[in-house]
């Protein structure tokens, strides 16, 4: 089966990334495919470089990364809501005038149409609320 | 294609913004979608709100685009209305009201159930 999943919830203010990287992990090991994750309103946090957890908590965003690695799994997060929280790739931030970059490596900056068309492909979309 | 619901559960708001565009773009992308206003999400359908008094995009305004876009299903839950004290035909917002056993119907009938 393929699964889309939707995670809408910030790393460290709530357990919608863990949970889902967790069911991800178990949906995979059980042979279905994830095919994109997306993140969207305060989940794209997930995806700011910048973001430096103290070395005896667990990195959510490494964590993802890795995983979508080994599974070819599209770490997605949403253009608008990236923008209003201020994570930004290159182009954005010379388009905006902006003191830098900090998405993530690993993680593409995409449409909400991507979404919508995960929803669409997938067998299953699975939300990750806040 | 994929039919899609979105429950709406979480009064008006910057989130519920994010929420409404994507169900824009859902119309956009000629998906077949719903959407449920349950618990505090009802709030998002009370008439008389003014967001600029709290500096934000008017929800309500938001959501009348939906129709525009081939979002016409709009449902509201009638014990929520209730338990919130909003009458049903004082809504901002053209939605048909439903009760508990049309909740379970329309959330069986969505391939996808989007929450907030």
């Amino acid at each position: 089966m393929r699964i889309t999943l939707l995670i809408q919830g910030a790393p460290y203010a709530s357990d919608a990334p863990r949970s889902a990287l967790r069911f991800a992990q178990a949906a995979v090991g059980a042979g279905h495919q994830i095919h994109r994750a997306f993140f969207y309103n305060d989940g794209v946090y997930i995806a700011n470089g910048f973001a430096t957890p103290p070395g005896d908590e667990a990195d959510m965003a490494a964590q993802w990364v890795d995983f979508a690695r080994g599974h070819d799994i599209d770490l997605t997060i949403c253009v608008a809501a990236s923008l209003r929280r201020g994570i930004v790739d290159a182009n954005e931030a010379e388009q905006y005038e902006l003191a830098g970059a900090n998405l993530r490596d690993g993680f593409e900056i995409v449409g909400l149409g991507q979404m919508v068309e995960g929803m669409l492909e997938g067998d299953r979309t699975v939300t990750f609320g806040a | 294609m994929h039919s899609v619901l979105y429950l709406v559960r979480k009064p008006p708001g910057a989130l519920a913004n994010e929420m409404i565009d994507m169900m824009l773009v859902s119309g956009v992308f000629e998906q077949p979608a719903r959407v449920l206003f349950l618990d505090d999400g009802v709030r998002q359908l009370a008439a008389g709100q003014d967001a600029s008094l709290v500096d934000r995009r008017d929800t309500a305004k938001a959501l009348s685009a939906l129709p525009a876009y081939d979002v016409e299903e709009l449902f509201a839950h009638a014990g929520s209305l209730a338990a919130r004290g909003i009458e049903p035909d004082d809504l901002a917002v053209d939605a048909r009201i439903v009760e508990d056993e049309d909740v379970a119907k329309l959330l069986h009938a969505a391939d996808v159930v989007v929450t907030d």
